[in-house]
């Protein structure tokens, strides 16, 4: 409340590296500009998921520190990014009754609706993260958007709901606060990817966005401007480094550079009876078969999008896939990777571009970036949201004042 | 530990016993064993020559010569086809029957790797089974320079005889260059293998017929090997002198048949059988026997012992030692041939064969023959593919072992990939 309210922070906390992004959000045009990043290799997160809460925070520090000192401002409040393999998505309906004589909708019966939609039957241990609105509908109409000032006897809408165990969840917020910082909302890691790589074209038209990371497979579908489906997976890019590490016989860290050298998403023609040969400190050169290699990679990654494609299909959702699927995450930097997707989802794959956003672009614009980015874009939308309402009134000043004491 | 080809007329008629004994010569190494088992010395024993091709045959001296024929072979034989000398035998497996009729003890001799040992031995042992006999078999592998497909055929035979025999004693020949010097020529290096099976032969032979002071007698054997489809190791040695009962034990012992002695400590039955001259004595046998009861501890000993004027102030032992099948799979010293290839991907399969090709009359009115038989060689290819199963799921989780598993449908989703799909890498 009392630090300037224009800058935003994103952090995630991800299997490979800890990464924190700083927006600023010009006061006059309302625009995002990126003024620093802070990045740190991540130690103590497997699969997404804190498992040493000292040597993430330590991480966390490093990262933070760097942001701050780039971008030239105090971090206290920030956006985290959370995945895991224990999250669920889902959409869910409520209705509520107009009963006021003129059955002119209100914004009270908006709130109700969604209150509705939001009271969902979960195990108690689960939490959600959030339940984001998606259309109403009114008599019978769907796709409307804002409801308020229509008239009708009922009106209903779709959230999609997503959970996760809450002590899990906690683990990471307890982390982060930890630092004496302050979280202000926790946003699932495959939403934040879409964010930062979707324009608004290809939300309307629908769109698949992959983020490949090292721990974690988050992907989210959306179709008409909203959110239509997410998912995770829990296995990522440690999964393929640790698959060529036991098929080829090597240490992980080996296996990993190995991946990064040599890897590919297809079987390459020319690599077949290839080998290549590693020198290494203190041990024997190796030669490795390229073609094994790429096998095995090929294998894990395809594996991979065979899984989504199968819950895709399964939620029924493939058919407004009509802008293609994007990849980001440092798994989308390996050769051929959208030829394999492509091949697998049957539909135009590509590399996800975070270039709707303006500031540092060269330095930006990497895969692995995008959901750091998407949580700072996230938190613009909540800002906007904040000061639309225009101002608060007593009621909610209090509800604000008791909420945070 | 040399072998006595000359001591060949020991056995005096008067000393057999009316046990009604067949000997089977099969294919064209088991003609040639054939042949040392002279008329004289298995006088009471029915000798029969089976082969395919009729030119080994014409030379065979055997009272009873069955040639296996069929019109797919032109005469020419098998061809070293040990699948198609078993579609032979199972074809004209009514010629066969009839021969393991009347007859208690039924030995097969054999050498395996080619098509017709190969092949026809294992249906011949579960025809003689079936008709009621203790099975025996004697068989020779071949030398690893004969190649490798031949010692791989030998292999899967082997594992098919002993599913079919009740006891089965195998000379590998590889094991025989111990025995002999570099030297010797290839003519008598086959010679001596065969006659060192044929002293195995008569070492049981000797057991079963020869009226002795400790007489061994057949139900004893039987009761032994009798369904164990056991691998039996064997030794002969021979001594003479002063301390000839020493002198004995150290050839045994250094027998490279019995690896040192080292098999005697992992075979759950092992056979003693002493011949000497008159003068056996008593200090003789307690050393011989102490001796070699304590070099298997686990081992149910049974002590055989007869006398014979020919052997003079000799002492001669033969040592039959029997591990059941279950052991040595375990000791990988035993039996290496048969550990390599049941490692292969068809054996475990073909090893059921003899088993599943049952599907004859006589399977019914022996229903638990056949049950136990198909039982237990379906039991050990199970228990192969389960120890092949185990150490590779442990391994294969790498850096994931310690994490909570990403378990998707039933399928744990931290194996490779590839490891799950069966992709293999060559």
């Amino acid at each position: 409340m009392f630090d300037s309210p224009s800058i935003i922070v994103g952090l995630e906390v991800g299997t490979s590296k800890v990464c924190a992004v700083v927006g600023d959000v010009s006061k006059e045009e309302g625009t995002l500009n990126i003024i620093g990043l802070g990045q740190a290799p991540s130690r103590g997160v497997k699969k997404g998921e804190i498992t040493d809460p000292e040597a993430a925070e330590e991480c966390i520090r490093k990262a933070i520190a760097e942001a701050e000192q780039m971008a030239d401002v105090e971090i206290r409040n920030l956006y985290l990014g959370v995945t895991g393999g224990h999250l669920r998505g889902f959409n869910n309906r409520g209705v509520h009754p107009i009963v006021s004589a003129d059955r002119e909708i209100t914004e009270e019966d908006v709130k109700d609706v969604i209150k509705n939609a939001k009271a969902i039957n979960l195990p108690a241990q689960n939490h959600v993260i959030c339940a984001i609105r998606q259309h109403f509908t009114v008599e019978g109409q769907d796709g409307i958007t804002n409801p308020v000032g229509m008239l009708g006897s009922r009106v209903e809408v779709d959230v999609h709901v997503l959970h996760g165990n809450l002590n899990r969840l906690q683990n990471a917020i307890r982390t982060v606060k930890g630092l004496q910082l302050e979280v202000d909302d926790i946003v699932f890691n495959g939403l934040a990817s879409a964010l930062a790589i979707l324009n608004s074209d290809q939300k309307e038209l629908g769109s698949l966005v992959i983020d490949l990371g090292a721990g974690t497979t988050e992907f989210a579908v959306y179709s008409n401007g909203i959110i239509k489906h997410t998912g995770v997976l829990a296995v990522g890019g440690n999964h393929v480094s640790n698959d060529l590490a036991y098929g080829l016989k090597l240490r992980m860290s080996r296996a990993e550079k190995v991946k990064l050298e040599h890897g590919s998403a297809l079987v390459d023609e020319e690599a077949k009876g290839q080998t290549v040969t590693f020198d290494e400190l203190g041990s024997a050169s190796r030669v490795l078969n390229l073609e094994h290699l790429q096998t095995i990679m090929y294998a894990r990654l395809e594996e991979i999008f065979q899984l989504i494609y199968q819950d895709l299909e399964q939620a029924d959702v493939l058919k407004y896939l009509r802008a293609g699927a994007f990849l980001c995450g440092g798994g989308a930097r390996i050769p051929k990777i959208a030829q394999l997707a492509e091949r697998v989802f049957q539909m135009p794959v590509s590399l996800g571009k975070t270039n709707s956003i303006s500031g540092l672009r060269s330095a930006l614009d990497q895969p692995e970036f995008a959901t750091a980015i998407g949580l700072v874009k996230y938190g613009t939308f909540q800002m906007r949201r904040k000061s639309f309402k225009a101002r608060p009134r007593f009621q909610d000043i209090f509800d604000n004042i008791f909420k945070r004491s | 530990m040399q072998s006595t080809p000359s001591s060949a007329p020991v056995t005096p008629p008067s000393g057999e016993r009316a046990l009604r004994i067949k000997i089977f010569g099969i294919g064209r190494a088991g003609l040639k064993i054939l042949e040392l088992l002279t008329a004289s010395e298995f006088a009471s024993a029915a000798r029969l020559a089976i082969a395919t091709d009729a030119a080994s045959l014409a030379e065979s001296t055997a009272p009873v010569k069955v040639l296996l024929e069929n019109r797919t072979l032109r005469g020419l034989g098998t061809g070293g086809d040990p699948d198609r000398g078993r579609a032979l035998a199972e074809e004209q497996v009514d010629q066969l029957r009839p021969l393991c009729q009347d007859a208690e003890v039924i030995f097969i001799i054999t050498g395996l790797g080619g098509g017709a040992g190969t092949g026809i031995s294992p249906v011949l042992a579960r025809v003689a089974r079936e008709a009621g006999a203790l099975v025996l078999a004697f068989v020779i592998t071949p030398f690893k320079c004969e190649g490798t497909l031949r010692s791989l055929l030998a292999a899967e035979g082997l594992h098919q005889l002993q599913a079919g025999a009740d006891g089965l004693v195998c000379l590998p020949n590889e094991r025989l260059s111990k025995l002999i010097r570099p030297d010797t020529s290839v003519l008598e290096a086959f010679t001596r293998s065969n006659a060192l099976l044929a002293d195995a032969v008569r070492g049981v032979w000797r057991l079963l017929t020869r009226k002795g002071l400790l007489e061994i007698r057949f139900a004893d054997l039987a009761a032994v090997l009798r369904n164990r489809h056991s691998h039996c190791a064997f030794a002969v040695a021979e001594a003479s002198g002063a301390d000839r009962a020493e002198a004995v034990l150290n050839r045994l012992f250094e027998h490279p048949m019995l690896d040192g002695g080292e098999i005697l400590s992992h075979s759950a039955t092992v056979l003693v059988s002493l011949t000497a001259g008159p003068d056996l004595s008593m200090a003789d046998l307690n050393t011989v026997t102490g001796k070699i009861t304590e070099r298997c501890p686990s081992a149910q000993v049974i002590v055989g012992a007869a006398v014979s004027p020919d052997f003079g102030d000799c002492l001669g032992v033969t040592i039959i030692a029997a591990c059941s099948p279950a052991d040595d799979e375990a000791d990988p010293a035993v039996e290496p041939e048969v550990r390599s290839s049941s490692r292969g991907s068809t054996t475990p399969v073909r090893t059921v064969e003899p088993a599943t090709l049952t599907g004859q009359p006589e399977r019914a009115s022996r229903p638990e023959a056949g049950a136990e038989r198909g039982g237990s060689a379906r039991r050990k290819s199970d228990q192969q593919f389960r120890q092949g199963q185990l150490p590779l799921q442990m391994v294969s989780k790498g850096g994931f072992e310690k994490c909570e598993p990403t378990i998707h449908k039933g399928e744990d989703l931290d194996v490779p990939t590839y490891v799950r799909r069966g992709l293999a890498l060559n």
